[in-house]
């Protein structure tokens, strides 16, 4: 325990020493987790907005003319079991045709021309995942298309298929850009403490001479790397609640058409952008200091 | 409490030191001399294992050097006091803070580490001193608080490299007289110089090291 409060001490007498670098160090990493943050809530928003899009997306299975009521049952029964499938609706050839007329509006008389309902009687599915994969899409109709009974199976294959490449890409690059920032807040720590470890080594080697373990010598650079990046989340944190008021209170008095699209940053973000600068620059720390050989 | 038994040290193929063996016996004060090159600095290296030797058995204050691993170095670094000619203080911290920082590797605690550099300070007459930085201290009040800082922790050897090479001959004097007073309270001293005036006449076992080998050994 007073090793810890020595190394307490030291680290804090360090970073006061050093403050120009070490506040380098901090914005440097601020800005980093800023990008990263930034970019994870423009892509969660945009997430969102897909998924609103596609709740409209839903699988048109058409039936064959002639089939009776004890067949249509028979065919939701399946349908039902299904566990890919989340909703079913039944829509009658006369239900159709309501809806076609609702749709045409003032040309529904069109319609009346017509000696009989040319339209097929369906069932309207709604799968479990919001944006599924196309290829999963496209086995599932197939699937259902072998289903005896069943004339055609519709969906809208390109507005998925465009759906799943855009919420697809946008996750590839958080985790590409994760995965660099990560990388990069270590490399920063890593630097900055190596060097104020190397400019200490004459301290470093009295230390060693004088019987100190490594964690003694080591500690007080892992409380500065871990001080470090911990500061630098929360001034991180800091901006990016000033940028989310400004968007969620400010701006949306001026557009409020854009209440819906964006999203409120959660609590715990937050609090997680501090815990991962301090983490990310603890491990760089770590690597700074290295393995220490008497 | 030192022995060392058919030591041989070399660096890139080239033999620093061959078929070593002493022994130094608990409370014993004793030098090791020698012209330069002849390899006293790797010898005391040797015996705080900052090397390891190529062959042979080194055993300090009841350790077996040779056999210790990385993490428990320290704790044998922590018997022993190791004095430099390049006094190693660290610049940045005052002379109690550089002798105090013996003591809190060990854990010790802020009130006892007070009491303890004061009475170091007072054996070595640099009390005033404590609140000066090394810089601003001659050569000789420095290598005297490098003396405390290798006594404050109480070892049971104390190992100097050089210790006068550094210093006129008033400082010579005034350093050497406390390392027979420390040597008086029990502790082992062993001195690497190549200054004869240091051990001429004190009556004390000099070992003589000489083309890698120990020459002889005789009395000062």
């Amino acid at each position: 325990m007073r090793t810890f409060i020595y190394s307490l001490q030291t680290a804090f007498k360090n970073l006061w020493q050093e403050k120009w670098i070490n506040l380098l160090t901090l914005l440097s990493i601020s800005v980093s987790l800023l990008l990263l943050s930034a970019y994870l809530i423009v892509t969660l928003n945009i997430d969102s907005i897909l998924k609103k899009w596609s709740r409209g997306f839903g699988i048109v299975v058409y039936l064959n003319e002639d089939l009776s009521d004890a067949e249509i049952e028979t065919l939701r029964g399946i349908l039902q079991d299904d566990p890919d499938i989340l909703k079913i609706r039944y829509v009658s050839k006369e239900e159709a045709l309501k809806e076609l007329e609702e749709t045409l509006g003032q040309d529904a008389p069109i319609l009346a021309q017509l000696n009989e309902n040319p339209l097929p009687a369906s069932f309207e599915l709604r799968l479990k995942e919001d944006i599924p994969d196309p290829s999963f899409v496209e086995k599932k109709a197939s699937e259902i298309r072998q289903i005896p009974g069943v004339e055609d199976v519709e969906y809208g294959e390109k507005w998925l298929s465009s759906l799943n490449t855009i919420s697809q890409g946008m996750k590839v690059i958080a985790i590409f850009l994760g995965s660099a920032i990560f990388v990069a807040i270590i490399f920063i720590t890593y630097s900055t403490i190596k060097i104020l470890f190397y400019r200490r080594i004459d301290e470093v080697e009295t230390l060693k001479l004088l019987g100190a373990t490594r964690t003694f010598i080591r500690l007080p650079y892992l409380i500065e790397g871990l001080f470090i990046g911990l500061s630098g989340g929360i001034v991180s944190s800091l901006i990016l609640f000033g940028i989310e008021y400004f968007f969620t209170v400010k701006l949306i008095e001026f557009i409020p058409s854009i209440r819906g699209i964006i999203m409120d940053i959660p609590l715990r973000a937050y609090t997680l952008i501090p815990a991962t600068g301090a983490v990310m620059s603890f491990i760089g720390s770590i690597f700074a200091t290295g393995r220490i050989r008497y | 409490m030192i022995q060392l038994s058919n030591v041989t040290k070399s660096y890139d193929d080239q033999v620093v030191l061959r078929d070593i063996s002493f022994t130094i016996e608990k409370g014993e004060l004793a030098f090791i001399t020698g012209p330069s090159g002849a390899g006293k600095t790797t010898l005391l290296r040797l015996i705080y294992r900052a090397e390891r030797p190529d062959k042979g058995h080194i055993f300090v204050a009841g350790w077996d050097v040779e056999k210790l691993k990385q993490r428990t170095i320290p704790f044998l670094r922590r018997n022993l006091g190791i004095v430099f000619q390049d006094f190693r203080l660290l610049p940045n911290k005052t002379v109690f803070d550089n002798i105090a920082l013996a003591l809190r590797i060990h854990g010790m605690h802020p009130q006892e580490i007070r009491e303890h550099v004061m009475e170091v300070l007072d054996d070595v007459g640099l009390r005033d001193k404590a609140h000066n930085y090394p810089p601003h201290l001659s050569g000789g009040e420095q290598q005297r608080i490098v003396l405390a800082r290798a006594i404050v922790s109480k070892p049971s050897v104390l190992l100097a490299d050089e210790p006068t090479g550094n210093l006129d001959p008033e400082n010579t004097r005034t350093v050497m007289k406390l390392f027979k007073e420390i040597n008086a309270r029990g502790t082992t001293v062993l001195i690497a110089t190549h200054h004869r005036d240091l051990f001429l006449g004190t009556g004390r076992r000099v070992i003589h090291l000489k083309d890698t080998r120990i020459e002889k050994e005789d009395t000062g």
